[in-house]
């Protein structure tokens, strides 16, 4: 990797800057770069691709691993028969060792020509002789576990399993010890996540007909406090398969196989996000003193003692069959999870309590529902003909059904009801048309100009704020809805293959959405001169029929087009059209051809005698055409406006010798 | 066969290996870790966490002297200065909170985001003090007596809490001794706001049951720790703001103050039993406890005015000065400026001061000084007196300063000064003619007005150039509005800046330029003296209140009294005591009151408070502000005469009955809906 950045950014610098900002390198031998702060990541993605390859030095990274397993297994079958024991215990070291070499070089900006036609040239950067930095990380675990398996057949009808399973477990990381902004001791910080449970297992199938599941899991974590650290997930799960009767299996001959199960269980988290720690402990530190004391003692963070696992029942009915002599065959599931007692810092609780700080609860609860599924059908057609169909698809949503947050003004600002992540903003009714429109509307952001885009005030108060954002995206650039298709079609020693994916409906949005990269809105090569010299200005934007253009200026009141995809030119971040809003708001789906294949496998008696059974030749492309709306961007790069690592087409050959 | 059992032999082993080597109960355990880290637990037994706790939270109080508006540096403060009409400041940048909220920027909203919003803060030091209350009984080596002082210092202090809680947001919501459930759900929080009454006695009934249990004087090295005497004097001016109109149904008083409990509070009514936040019945009674406090002060004979005894530099009493007898009988034997001055200049020993019924050292107060120098000279310049202030100060004979002004001090606004007077060291005249208008006022006019040409002397630092210097604030001086490079706001809007603070060393530009440690005094005797006449003023009948030891104090408005406590004010200061006039009328004392406190307490966040107790914040928060003219030039003499305000902060400087206290933030009330948003917010 180049030592200024990462390969993301070399995208960004591509995006950010334009071929006119600043060239490979000036006619007078001078490395260019545009600016040496204003720009974003301090500045270094302000100079060109080739410059960060060729002329900032290298990072390079490497891993070490090391495994080390033991393992002992006994069968007490000549005692008890289906009876075994194993006991494992495994060690895991990672390691990684980050050198960076980053030297910078003396760079330039050209602001003008001087007299005599020479460039006028501003430094931007000081060379930097090589630096060298380096870091290093270290990640270990310890894993013991044991187990006692059961597994018998009685009376030729009756099968039954049982399983005992109990493992502690132990890692940690030296880079992973969290500052948080409240900061724990990094004393307790740093002490390693540790595990320890007993989960057991007793499966029972009657003639392999009717199955019964019975689990539990009694799961510790060293997260919570003493009287709360085990947490109790029992599950169950039966199943039922009809072909299994003679009476099925002779009536029904096209039914190969027919399966009902369902399960219905319960499964704990107890990581709080952002790896807060030990929540339930209230800790203290050392302060000034007041009144004439030496030291004081004061709380530093908040403890709930009420902390608990956070748990999920999740229920799951499936089908499975294969029809006709096994040609077609599928699989569908429907699921409902449901979870309660998810960790959330509190922000009920009021000042008047004098708590320091607001402690974490298991207060959020959710609930997610879908269902996916696959079919195959394999058709032969002839001896040395057949072809095979397939399909896949899944489907997901959520519905956050308790969110804490404060008593909010409007029921359209609170988050119950709408999926996790729902995106936020404002509602745009399309541009301004003129000053007469400016002045009727409610209050926006800055100074706005007939063109700008003019937004819903919601709750009519005249101006447009907060109050104003409604739900406008169930999320932001997640789909639903993803599915794929494919077939193959094999003809003696040929075979050709394709596969297709898609995804149902997935919004993104241009502008207004925060982008840490950019440490800000991501506007920022999608707007014309969004930051003034830098970000790219689209070729769409060149196009007069996509922007609002004042009529003074062009003549013809046409071109005052309120509905147009861009509103008028500003030179510079623009407040009020650089919010978050639906004038923003694309439609991201898309269908991709994700590979075509074809093969040829060479079975030659020659080869044979040489001990090679088959040669297979392959042609694979992969990621070959989309079909989307998005037009300017691949679909999965748009909502970054394309500042981020494609994915690119691939084309391979590929050759297997089958010994 | 054989081989199973060798492997039984194995594993039988490892499986022990794996139960021993991890004893499964310990495993998720972290006390081992967290063991030697603070718990309540180990705060509590142990003698010097526990007292470290408890300066902990009394180290969460604000700086009683972070009154200029600003703070973000010693956390929280008080709207102070720039919310009355004492003093006028431009800024309104972050750190201004205070010039915010007189330019009405602040709202229900966004102020918890401001320094001035202690609601929460104060409500972290009574979690803590309940705390405290609840576990020190597992402390073990404490006596009976260390225990009752802890508790009694702590008690003091979560009173305290309360108190500024009343004085800044208006009626608490008592909690009693309760620790609050840290993570449950809304309806457990669900509560309302005691009244004002009811905060009041809750309050003072705390304060009263610590006293007995505080010492009565703290060692040299604790200063700061208040004293049983700190916690009657803070007594004494909560049941003087209680007796007041605003909090009392109008205090008896007429016209504007008698109708402002009315005014401002009528319709603020409790909804669960329809009780008034704020008592509208006027109940005498009060202001006799309020003299009780007063006098409790009084009689403990602990504290006395901060004189310095007259010396060679100590200029004559005026001729017509009625009454030359040596002090406490009269203004003779000691040097006025000196007297008072001393003790805000960090000059005198803040620890030895007889004068503080609490204070403590505060850095705050000398940093802030910085906002009166001028640009040029390291400062910021823009700590404004106004004219109104400048004309309450009497002249040093103590008629009023009103054109011709009396033989011995006449008073003339027009001319110039000529010479150099010397008194007290201080030195008036030396450079640039002094404007007429400054020339024989009272002593504590000139420790605290920074006038044009005032002589500087900033004698730490070694600088030429940079000491003994005359600053004029004139549009062609040295200090003048044009001298503000850089920030346009740093200059003095009325041609005055607040030079209490200032010690002739303080400096802040230039080599070795210093600023003296300065104390401020949270409680000074002159308060008790002055809150005592005043508690009498108001008395219309003999009361007979029982004091807390038990013997019964009579009290009725008795002239001599009154004069007795008003006078030593007036003496140390250098000036005659109250007229007959005066005493005999209740309006005119209350005049004498108003403007004594005005000028005794400038720049001490006393006014702030005065003036809404009193109901007559509408009345003089809204009379304009006035200066000299900084537009005009010291060269042709249009600088000297007084103006309004032509400036665009003094222009849209808000007063609403609304801002008698900061509002509770919009989030708490959305927590907890039950909790009544203060009028008008």
């Amino acid at each position: 990797m180049p030592g200024i950045s990462n390969t993301d950014n070399l995208w960004q610098a591509l995006a950010l800057l334009t071929p006119l900002t600043i060239p490979k390198v000036y006619s007078t031998g001078h490395i260019p770069s545009f600016n040496s702060t204003a720009g974003y990541a301090g500045g270094f993605n302000n100079f060109s691709p080739f410059v960060a390859l060729n002329h900032t030095g290298i990072y390079t990274k490497e891993q070490g691993n090391l495994q080390g397993t033991i393992a002992i297994e006994q069968d007490f079958s000549p005692l008890i028969k289906g009876l075994k024991m194993r006991a494992q215990g495994a060690y895991t070291a990672t390691s990684y060792f980050d050198e960076l070499r980053r030297t910078i070089p003396e760079m330039y900006y050209a602001t003008g020509r001087n007299v005599d036609g020479s460039l006028r040239m501003l430094r931007t950067f000081q060379a930097v002789q090589t630096m060298y930095s380096s870091g290093q990380d270290q990640y270990r675990k310890f894993f013991l576990e044991s187990n006692i398996t059961y597994e018998n057949v009685f009376d030729e009808n009756h099968r039954l399993s049982g399983l005992l399973y109990y493992y502690i477990s132990d890692h940690k990381q030296v880079s992973s010890i969290p500052t948080y902004a409240q900061t724990l001791p990094s004393s307790l910080a740093a002490l390693p996540i540790r595990y320890q449970g007993l989960s057991g297992r007793i499966t029972y199938g009657y003639r392999d007909t009717y199955l019964l599941d019975l689990n539990f899991g009694y799961t510790g974590s060293e997260n919570f406090q003493p009287g709360r650290q085990y947490g109790f997930f029992p599950s169950m799960a039966i199943g039922w398969i009809p072909t299994q009767y003679d009476f099925v299996k002779n009536g029904v001959p096209w039914l190969n196989f027919f399966k009902v199960r369902f399960s219905h269980g319960s499964v704990g988290n107890d990581r709080i996000t952002g790896n807060r720690r030990f929540a339930y402990l209230t800790t203290f530190d050392y302060t000034g003193a007041g009144w004439g004391g030496t030291t004081g003692i004061n709380e530093n963070l908040v403890g709930a003692d009420n902390l608990e696992w956070e748990k999920a029942i999740k229920s799951d009915l499936g089908i499975e069959s294969q029809l006709f002599k096994q040609r077609l065959s599928f699989t569908v599931d429907f699921f409902n999870d449901k979870r309660d007692g998810i960790f959330q810092q509190r922000t009920q609780v009021p000042g008047y309590i004098g708590a320091v700080n607001m402690p974490y609860g298991n207060v959020g609860s959710m609930v997610s529902y879908g269902s996916d599924g696959n079919i195959t059908y394999l058709q032969p057609v002839t001896d040395n003909l057949s072809f095979t169909v397939r399909g896949n698809f899944t489907y997901s949503r959520n519905e956050v059904k308790n969110w804490e947050q404060v008593v909010q003004k409007y029921d359209y600002q609170y988050n119950n009801g709408w999926p996790n992540g729902t995106v936020r903003g404002f509602k745009s009714l399309g541009l301004f048309r003129d000053e007469a429109d400016v002045a009727a509307s409610a209050t926006q952001f800055g100074t706005v100009l007939p063109g700008d885009i003019k937004y819903k005030d919601i709750n009519a108060d005249g101006k447009i704020d907060d109050y104003d954002k409604i739900p406008l995206s169930l999320q932001n650039n997640f789909p639903s809805l993803m599915y794929g298709f494919g077939g193959e079609i094999s003809y003696k020693d040929w075979t050709f293959g394709f596969l297709f994916k898609g995804t149902g409906k997935m919004e993104y949005y241009h502008v207004g959405i925060h982008d840490s990269r950019l440490g800000g809105n991501n506007g920022i090569g999608y707007i014309p001169f969004h930051d003034q010299e830098m970000g790219n200005v689209l070729s769409i934007v060149a196009d007069q029929s996509n922007r609002w253009t004042p009529a003074s200026y062009s003549g013809n009141p046409a071109t005052e087009n309120p509905n147009a995809m861009f509103p008028r030119l500003t030179y510079g971040y623009n407040e009020n059209n650089s919010k978050l809003s639906d004038f923003w708001k694309r439609d991201g789906r898309y269908l991709r051809l994700q590979e075509v294949s074809a093969s040829y496998k060479m079975k030659l008696q020659k080869l044979k005698k040489i001990g090679i059974s088959s040669i297979e030749f392959q042609l694979v492309g992969s990621n070959l055409y989309t079909w989307d709306k998005v037009g300017i961007y691949h679909p999965e790069q748009a909502w970054r406006n394309g500042i981020i690592y494609p994915i690119p087409a691939q084309y391979s050959f590929q050759l297997y010798i089958h010994l | 066969m054989k081989k199973t059992l060798i492997n039984l032999f194995l594993i039988i082993p490892f499986f022990c290996l794996i139960l021993i080597s991890q004893s499964c109960k310990d495993f998720l355990d972290i006390s081992e870790y967290s063991r030697d880290l603070l718990t309540y637990d180990s705060i509590f037994s142990n003698k010097d966490n526990l007292e470290a706790y408890l300066w902990g939270a009394a180290a969460q109080l604000p700086l009683e002297g972070a009154i200029w508006g600003n703070g973000s540096a010693q956390g929280k403060s008080f709207p102070g200065i720039a919310c009355s009409d004492e003093g006028f400041i431009q800024w309104i940048s972050a750190g201004w909170q205070s010039g915010q909220l007189i330019q009405g920027m602040i709202n229900a909203d966004n102020v918890a985001g401001t320094n001035m919003y202690i609601w929460d803060q104060m409500y972290k030091i009574i979690r803590k003090v309940n705390i405290l209350i609840a576990n020190i009984h597992l402390c073990e080596g404490l006596t009976t007596l260390q225990r009752n002082e802890y508790l009694g210092y702590a008690r003091f202090l979560r009173a305290y809490a309360y108190w500024h809680i009343l004085s800044v947001h208006g009626p608490v919501i008592l909690v009693g001794d309760q620790v609050y459930e840290t993570n449950m759900t809304p309806d457990y929080y669900v509560i309302e706001r005691a009244t004002y009454d009811e905060s009041v006695e809750y309050i003072c009934s705390e304060m009263e049951s610590a006293a007995p249990f505080i010492p009565v004087s703290v060692p040299i090295s604790y200063f700061g720790r208040p004293t049983r005497g700190s916690v009657y004097g803070m007594i004494a001016r909560i049941r003087l703001q209680h007796a007041s109109p605003l909090f009392n149904g109008g205090g008896g008083a007429s016209g504007d103050a008698g109708n402002s409990a009315r005014l401002y509070f009528n319709t603020w009514t409790r909804a669960s039993d329809g009780k008034h936040y704020v008592n509208q019945e006027y109940d005498e009674r009060r202001w006799a406890l309020a003299a009780y406090a007063a006098k409790r002060v009084m009689d403990m004979n602990t504290y006395s005015l901060h004189i310095y005894e007259a010396d060679l530099f100590t200029p004559d009493l005026p001729a017509n000065m009625p009454n030359k007898e040596n002090y406490p009988n009269g203004p003779g034997g000691i040097d006025p400026y000196r007297s008072y001055s001393d003790m805000f200049t960090g000059e005198s020993l803040a620890a030895n001061n007889p004068e503080f019924v609490w204070g403590r050292m505060d850095a705050s107060v000398r940093e802030y000084t910085r906002h009166s120098f001028p640009k040029e000279f390291g400062g910021y310049g823009g700590m404004a007196l106004t004219q109104k202030v400048v004309d309450a100060f009497y002249m040093a004979d103590g008629s009023d300063p009103v054109a011709p002004g009396t033989a011995d001090c006449p008073y003339d606004e027009t001319g110039f000064m000529t010479g150099i007077k010397s008194f007290s060291g201080y030195q008036l005249g030396g450079g640039p003619p002094v404007f007429n208008m400054y020339v024989n006022r009272e002593a504590r006019f000139y420790a605290c007005v920074g006038f044009s040409q005032c002589f500087w002397p900033m004698s730490s630092t070694t600088e030429s150039g940079k000491y003994n210097q005359y600053f004029g604030y004139a549009a062609d001086d040295n200090a003048g509005k044009y001298q503000s490079v850089g920030n346009v706001e740093d200059y003095t809007t009325t041609g005055y800046v607040s030079k209490k603070y200032i010690h002739r060393d303080d400096a802040f530009s230039g080599t070795n330029a210093a600023r003296l440690n300065k104390p401020f005094g949270i409680i000074r005797y002159a308060e008790i003296l002055l809150s005592y006449a005043e508690a009498l003023n108001n008395l219309t009948q003999t009361w007979t209140i029982e004091g807390s030891d038990g013997v019964e104090y009579v009290f009725s408005r008795d002239e001599n009294e009154i004069a007795k406590a008003f006078n030593l004010v007036r003496y140390r200061a250098g000036l005659p005591g109250l007229t007959a006039a005066q005493l005999a009328s209740k309006e005119l004392m209350f005049n004498a009151i108003e403007r004594e406190r005005m000028i005794e307490f400038l720049h001490e966040n006393r006014r702030y408070y005065d003036i809404r107790r009193w109901g007559i914040y509408l009345n003089r928060d809204s009379e304009p502000i006035e200066g000299m003219d900084i537009e005009g030039k010291r060269s042709d003499g249009t600088y000297y005469h007084r103006v309004r305000l032509n400036n665009l902060r003094a222009r849209s400087r808000v007063t609403d009955k609304k801002m008698i206290w900061l509002p509770i933030s919009t989030t708490e009330i959305k927590k907890v809906p039950t909790i009544s948003q203060n009028p008008g917010w």
